[in-house]
């Protein structure tokens, strides 16, 4: 476009004498002006000598009174012209420690007015940019352009703009000012492109006149681009645009918005990310979850992330409860999930699982702010179980009536009689019930200019859809037992957590924070946990209460009632200092301490019951277990930005160094008693069974330094390395670890096309080195408590058990990852996409030792093996429909994973464990079995034994535990900011699950097909693909008129549906439940004994006042 | 100095002393208790009573390998063999382990694995270890304990020897370093060593005549092995009669930590008496001992019930030893009896007429007559080995002197192993013509510095 003649060639009459011997106006305009215009990059050297620091701070004042007090307190010579209107508007500015020059700046920066330098270069003169490009133009005697940028105000000038004038091939980057300029611009219409990372691109046609200066001032206005995005690094923040890596950014507070969050985890699950594959334990209230970024490289040792949150270091170990899902979903304001090594060098030792950073919700200054919320979920499991089978009969010879399937049957021990059949989906004989859960939270925040606060206080509880079956309630009729409470009781959750945050401003250049985290969850099971299978997979294991209760309902039993409730109670501590001594330099450091007690207390009794003499408790055994764990983080950091002069138009260093601290502490006792009294259920009761303490402690530092350096505001290079110690490993080059990336902002380069289609393009490639330090345990050998018969006498000794490997190193991954940002259509779609290729040196493999160190169970681990994993992920994030009342939102995300044993130590075979092995060529978490080959009845009985079925010799690969696609989708509609539908749904394929739901028909019945007898001698593993419907919710938000009449700020109401249903090739309830807690990741699920996660409706209430 | 200029300084002080740090990180990141999960902190055994409390596990490892290695030899050596009576009481049955010295191909090693093997090993590494802390005690009443550490070290070093083919490895862990995967020694060589650590036990200075006895029996019976008669000889002549060192035999127990009591896990005398599966049969294979004529004439040194089965089918008797007749029953390991027949092998290598005095003095301690020394050469050898067979019998020592009866004394395999056929559940069987044990699988399968068996010659 062609700006009005009268804007484009304004003039400043007046520069006028301030103060006696100052130049008169009159008289030094002309050469004030020329000399304006052509020392704009000489005004650096005016700071520089004029570094004198000045504090102002005035409250509506006029701008010309505070140029004077700048006057006063400098001794710089400053003209201007008193009386101007632009100069007699009220200003309220707090100033401390700068430059004359920039109070002066930023005592403008309201104003149309600008500051140039004086003619004889040593004074400083007020005017407007226009006027002065006027004047100038009719003495440069050639044509320019010289323009500012400031945002969409037109107040505040933005640096490092890239202007691109069409036709010459070198863009020019805006000043600390926004100012830009080209000279010797042919004379013409002529057309600039601005473009700056996180603003809309403008493309702006100008009338240059023959030796006249062009002086566009170009607002630029924000743009949702994700590049601009500040996120988290090991050094600090930046921007997204300058690091090489990619880095998920949650904000919890959206997605309980639209998702029934209760836990962090459900957070990282609802979110989506690729790359990151969030696995649950069980449908069990409190169940951890195992969150895995980019796949799994270790075999023995963990595979689990760091978790930081607000710079301290948090165990987020898998236990239950889990300690990750303490922290309040509700109190965190942002969750930055980053993947791999090549990102996570700098986070220090156990890092090359990816880091997931949390920071918690920092308060504004105002007002306090109120939000309540509530939410009340109902839940129950769904999916039905095959008919579950019992074989009765008689034992060989004595004719007692028993349990008697085909095996024994076949080993003439039983005779059977007949078969009975369940429907464990009835409800005389389903254990499951309606899970309920209830969550109170109130959050509130507020403070002044210099002192902030939030508190987040929530509780809740959530009930288990474990129950007893009604089968069982009518056999105790029967027998006449009360149960207690305590067995009566389903499992339960109570989690209550208390977070505060308070930032303090002492100084304008200190940033003080606190952060104090409280909670305490207590975790009832009971005996329902133990007899979970009953009624389903153990159903067909024994002379159990259902069995007898068949067999014979008046039977003498044995009621086994256990209890084992855990109460978990953790405090966080996180203080953090941030110094800014310049603006160039700043200095952070972090402390804090998380402090974990868990007790865990179970309780165990027998009780004998029959008819004619009723029921009668024995006496019990009960266990104390307690936990105390600390760990202590320190963190330091402190980076600056190099002054490189009239170099720093294009090149732009920013050094950093650091260094990390962190020691962890752990006491464990427990304590085993036997013999406890009837009547009694303490621990201080009974005779002393066993007891085991352990002490462990341990420490890791590192240190790193790392810079950015950036090349025209559109290249990026991040280089570092890091060197860590730890108790267990000491410093080497061997832990030394590098990385090194690009990233490069294409589409601000000269040549790429502007255009509607395509905002942003940038292509980024990262190569790092991270790792995971062995245990103490591991290095040392290990002694345990003993006893042997010594000379007539039982004598305690001191037993080695592992002789340990001093040899060991890290398990070091090596990272590389390329991928690409795109925003396009207006910044209306997002794409990202990145391929990451991860290789574990030096793995660590737990073996045997040779025998001529001891005997086979002094295992010890070795470096032998490298594993390697692949992921390509791709995420996709459209805003459909974006008009005033309406928002279409589409989400897609895609992950490709796949992970092999590329190398094992020469001369090593396999490693066979329960289901799995490790084995060159195949993935660490792979499935593997024998496979049924074939069957015949040789004997003609009609049965099939084990003799009777051929199986392969060697078991044969049958796939990956861990999915090798995974793909989400998301659709989320807000129709006049009020109604807000949303939906998500998550695919996943080619993986392995075991399933114990294979019908027990064959097993039990001599009747049953001879196949499905066969059957039942190999395990069913068998690949799955699944499509499950996550979520779904509608919310409606009080409009705001309405709220305003009753003083409320926000209200919403949601009704959410969770894990809604499950479309799989699974035989079975839910193949994303993997009880398994194996280091190297079995699948072990069991359907009889883990119950699925339940389908949740949830109702939530907001309110904001 | 400005603020900026003062952050600068800050920040290259900061990278400095990091810098320098890089150095002494180690030291930050040193802890008190550099503790694992174990159930015992490794200050204790800086203190007397751990140091002692490690020698005892390695006297209890010791005692556990010792005792599955006298079954193990036992079985393969004519003292106790399984026989297989199909009776209507069910009692007795095969021993699956019975390999009887059949050429066993095992997972492509061809032999039989003595199962004490990697108990002998513990043994010697424990015993580096217990001694390690014993001597930083500094306290000489702990040199019986040094002392010890060498002996049973010796011991375990000298069985493996014995029972084992030639190049058995003896791979180091010394404590807190790193361990070393051993290269095959010979034979020889390890009863060198053995010998050697016998030397370190004998030379330390303390008043425990029973460790002493321990030190100069199993140097004895090293160098005997190496055919230095006279230096064995000279080792154990100021033995007395009444020193003994006794090892409880085989009593492997579950940990104390549980507050059971200690039950026995594996033991010579668990087999035929606990599970009566074993016998001992006269003559086995052709050349085995004539262990006993009648019931009458049973000899103390190998006490035996004889118990007539009743079956379906008929059977000679079943003859059980009771030597050992209970899981912690005591057993001399090293003592008098032990110098004996080392003095009387010393002399008749020395064709010395006297070399039947040493035997009889043996014999008459425990009541019986004297013996009569035969005149060939021959017949004496029988009769001294015979001797060490009844004295030794269940210790652990018959492979060992039929490996030297072919080695040093130039008997042919046929006559001294087990050979022809044997019945077995009613079906016949063959003898093998394996002569020694083969290490553990482990050995092959994890130490990649161990080539297999040098040979597996007498």
């Amino acid at each position: 476009m062609k700006l009005p003649t009268s804007s484009r060639f304004l003039f400043l009459a007046g520069v006028v004498v301030s103060s006696p011997g100052y130049l008169d106006s009159q008289s030094v305009i002309p050469q004030v002006a020329q000399q304006f215009i052509a020392s704009e990059e000489v005004l650096s050297d005016l700071i520089q000598q004029k570094n004198r620091l000045i504090s102002i701070h005035a409250k509506d004042r006029s701008i010309e009174s505070v140029l004077r007090e700048i006057l006063q307190k400098s001794d710089i010579r400053l003209f201007f012209s008193p009386g101007n209107p632009e100069l007699q508007k009220k200003i309220t500015i707090s100033l401390d420690s700068v430059t004359p020059l920039d109070a002066v700046n930023l005592v403008l920066r309201t104003t149309k007015l600008i500051v140039g330098k004086t003619a004889d270069g040593q004074g400083l003169m007020i005017r407007s940019a226009s006027d002065t490009t006027r004047k100038s133009s009719a003495v440069a005697g050639s044509s320019s352009i010289v323009g500012v940028v400031t945002d969409s105000s037109g107040t505040k000038p933005i640096s490092g703009v890239t202007v691109i004038l069409t036709g010459r091939n070198n863009p020019e980057i805006t000043n600390e000012q926004g100012i830009f300029r080209f000279d010797n611009v042919s004379p013409g219409d002529r057309q600039i492109m601005v473009r700056m990372l996180g603003f809309k691109s403008q493309s702006i046609n100008i009338l240059v006149e023959d030796a006249g200066v062009a002086t566009p001032r170009i607002r630029l206005s924000a743009s949702a681009t994700s590049l601009s995005e500040v996120v988290t690094t090991a050094t600090g923040q930046q921007r997204r645009v300058e690091i090489a890596h990619d880095i998920a950014k949650i904000s919890p507070e959206k997605i309980m918005e639209r998702t029934p969050v209760r836990t962090v985890a459900d957070i990282l699950e609802a979110a989506q990310i690729p790359g990151v594959l969030v696995q649950r334990q069980s449908g069990d209230p409190g169940s951890p979850t195992k969150i895995r970024i980019r796949g799994i490289g270790s075999i023995s040792q963990s595979n689990d992330p760091v978790v930081i949150l607000d710079g301290v270091w948090i165990d987020a170990s898998t236990s239950r409860p889990s300690k990750l899902d303490d922290i309040d979903p509700a109190s965190i304001e942002t969750i930055e999930v980053i993947r791999g090594p090549s990102a996570a060098t700098l986070f220090g030792q156990d890092a090359s699982n990816g880091v997931i950073v949390i920071t918690s919700k920092k308060g504004q200054a105002g007002p306090t702010r109120w939000n309540l919320s509530y939410n009340r979920d109902w839940g129950q499991t769904y999916g039905s179980s095959p008919l579950l089978h019992k074989a009765l009969g008689t034992q060989t010879g004595i004719q007692e009536p028993q349990w008697c399937p085909i095996p024994n049957v076949i080993s003439s021990l039983c005779r059977q009689d007949s078969v009975i059949s369940i429907d464990p989906n009835n409800r005389l004989f389903s254990r499951e019930g309606t899970e309920t859960n209830n969550r109170y939270t109130v959050q509130v925040d507020g403070g002044a200019q210099n002192v902030t606060y939030s508190l987040t206080a929530s509780t809740g509880n959530t009930i288990g859809v474990r129950r007893r079956s009604g089968i069982e309630n009518i056999r105790y009729g029967i027998l006449g037992y009360v149960p207690s409470s305590e067995f009566n009781s389903p499992s339960e959750l109570k989690r209550s957590s208390l977070t505060t945050t308070l930032a303090i401003n002492p100084a304008s250049n200190v940033t003080l924070g606190l952060t104090l985290t409280g909670s305490q969850s207590s975790l009832r099971d009971n005996n329902l946990r133990h007899s979970w299978g009953l009624s389903s997979a153990s159903f067909s294991g024994g002379l159990s209460l259902d069995t007898a209760f068949y067999d014979n309902p008046l039977r003498m039993s044995t009621i086994y009632a256990d209890e084992s409730p855990l109460k978990t109670t953790s405090g966080i501590i996180s203080s953090s200092v941030q110094y800014r001594p310049g603006e160039i330099f700043v200095i952070n450091g972090n402390f804090g301490v998380e402090k974990t007690a868990r007790k865990e207390f179970t309780f165990s009794r027998e009780t004998f019951c029959s008819l004619n003499a009723g029921c009668a408790d024995t006496t019990g055994r009960a266990s104390d277990r307690s936990e105390d764990k600390s760990v202590y983080t320190l963190r330091l950091n402190a980076s600056t930005s190099l002054n490189l002069g009239a170099l720093n138009r294009f090149l732009d260093i920013r050094p950093s160094v650091g260094g990390d601290y962190r020691k962890t502490d752990q006491h464990n006792v427990e304590i085993y008693k036997k013999d406890i009294p009837v009547g009694m259920r303490t621990i201080s009761t009974g005779n002393l069974e066993r007891s085991l303490g352990a002490i462990i402690e341990n420490a890791t530092a590192g240190w790193y330094l790392n810079s950015t350096i950036g090349l025209f505001k559109r290249i990026y290079f991040d280089v570092g390395v890091r060197q860590d110690v730890g108790s267990a490993i000491a410093s080497s080059k061997d832990a030394i670890y590098p990385k090194i990336g690009g990233s490069w902002l294409v589409s601000d380069e000269s040549f790429w096309r502007q255009n509607r289609i395509v905002n942003s393009f940038r292509l980024r490639s990262a190569i790092g080195h991270a790792a995971v330090q062995p245990d103490m345990g591991d290095i040392y050998g290990k002694y345990v408590n003993g006893v042997e018969f010594i000379d007539g006498h039982f004598i305690n000794t001191a037993d080695l058990t592992s002789i340990g490997n001093q040899s060991l190193q890290p398990e070091r991954a090596v990272e590389m990852e390329i991928g690409f940002d795109l925003d396009a259509l207006g910044n209306r779609l997002n794409l990202i996409g990145t391929y990451a290729h991860k290789l574990n040196k030096n793995t660590l493999i737990e073996r045997s030792i040779p025998s001529s160190l001891g005997p086979d169970y002094f295992r010890r681990k070795e470096n032998i093996a490298r594993v390697r994993n692949r992921n390509f992920e791709l995420s996709a994030n459209g805003r459909i429909i974006e008009r005033k009342n309406m928002l279409l939102i589409l989400n897609y995300a895609l992950t490709m994973s796949d992970n092999i044993v590329s190398r094992l130590g020469n001369g090593i075979g396999p490693f066979a464990t329960l289901s799995s092995r490790i084995e060159e060529g195949y993935p660490i978490a792979g499935v593997w079995t024998r496979a049924l080959l074939g069957y015949r009845d040789i004997n003609g009985d009609g049965l099939i034994g084990q003799d009777e079925v051929v199986l392969s010799d060697s078991a044969s690969y049958v796939g990956w535990t861990q999915p090798r696609y995974r793909a989400s989708y998301g659709i989320s509609f807000t129709l006049n900011n009020q109604f807000v539908f949303d939906s998500r749904f998550a695919y996943q394929s080619r993986y392995v699950q075991r399933s114990n739901r294979y019908t027990t028909l064959g097993s039990e019945d001599i009747n049953a097909p001879l196949d499905q007898q066969a059957l039942t001698h190999v395990f069913s593993h068998r690949p799955i693909s699944d499509l499950r419907w996550n979520s779904a919710s509608i919310t409606y938000h009080i409009p705001k008129s309405v709220l305003a009449r009753i003083g409320g700020r926000s209200m919403s109401v949601s009704l959410q549906g969770n894990n809604l249903n499950l479309w799989s090739n699974y035989i079975g309830r839910d193949p994303g439940v993997n009880s398994g807690l194996l280091a190297i990741e079995e699948q072990l699920y069991d359907d009889g004994a883990t119950p699925p996660r339940p389908r949740l409706f949830v109702l939530d209430f907001k309110l904001g006042f | 100095m400005n603020n900026i200029a003062k952050a600068r300084l800050y920040s290259w002080a900061i990278l400095a002393t990091l810098m320098l740090s890089g150095c002494s990180l180690d030291n930050i990141v040193k802890v008190d208790k550099p503790q694992t999960g174990n159930d015992i902190e490794h200050e204790y055994f800086d203190t007397r009573e751990g140091s002692l409390a490690l020698l005892y596990s390695v006297m209890g490892t010791f005692q556990e390998a010792v005792s599955t290695t006298s079954r193990e030899v036992s079985y393969f050596t004519d003292e106790l063999v399984s026989r297989s009576v199909n009776s209507s009481d069910g009692s007795l049955g095969d021993y699956s382990s019975d390999s009887r010295f059949e050429v066993v191909d095992w997972r492509g090693f061809s032999g039989v694995q003595l199962s004490s093997y990697p108990l002998l090993h513990t043994t010697r590494i424990k015993s580096s270890h217990a001694r390690y802390f014993l001597k930083r005690q500094a306290d000489n009443s702990l040199n019986y304990a040094i002392s010890a550490s060498y002996s049973l070290e010796g011991y375990a070093i000298a069985m493996l020897a014995e029972n084992v083919c030639s190049g058995v490895p003896l791979s180091q862990a010394p404590y807190g370093q790193a361990a070393v995967y051993g290269r095959g020694l010979p034979t020889d060589s390890l009863f060198v060593i053995a010998v050697a650590k016998f030397d370190s036990a004998i030379a330390i200075e303390h008043d425990s005549l029973r460790f002493k006895t321990l030190a100069k029996i199993g140097k004895a019976r090293a160098l005997s092995s190496l055919g230095r008669y006279q230096e064995a000889s000279d080792v154990v002549t100021d033995i007395g009669e009444n020193e003994m060192f006794n090892l409880t035999y085989t009593e492997a127990v579950t940990p104390v930590t549980d507050g059971s009591t200690p039950q026995p896990l594996d033991a010579f005398w668990s087999m035929p008496q606990v599970y009566r599966f074993s016998e001992i049969i006269n003559r086995e294979g052709n050349n085995g001992m004539m262990w006993y004529s009648n019931a009458s004439s049973v000899d103390p040194r190998v006490p035996v019930t004889v118990n007539q089965v009743n079956g379906s089918f008929s059977f000679p008797a079943v003859v059980r030893q009771t030597k050992f007749n209970s899981g912690n029953v005591v057993f001399k390991l090293a003592g008098w009896p032990h110098a004996k027949m080392v003095e009387a092998e010393n002399l008749l290598n020395k064709a010395d007429p006297n070399w039947i005095v040493p035997i009889n003095d043996a014999r008459r301690s425990i009541g019986l007559n004297d013996t009569i020394a035969p005149s060939s050469e021959s017949q004496k050898i029988d009769l001294l080995f015979r001797e060490r067979a009844f004295w030794f019998y269940g210790q652990g020592t018959r492979l060992s002197d039929m490996r030297r009866l072919v080695r040093q004394y130039g008997r042919a395999v046929s006559s001294v192993y087990p050979i022809g056929i044997y019945t077995r559940s009613r079906e016949v069987f063959s003898y093998g013509d394996a002569t020694v044990f083969i290490p553990t699988s482990a050995e092959f399968v994890e130490n990649y510095n161990y080539d297999g068996c040098i040979h597996k010659n007498p």
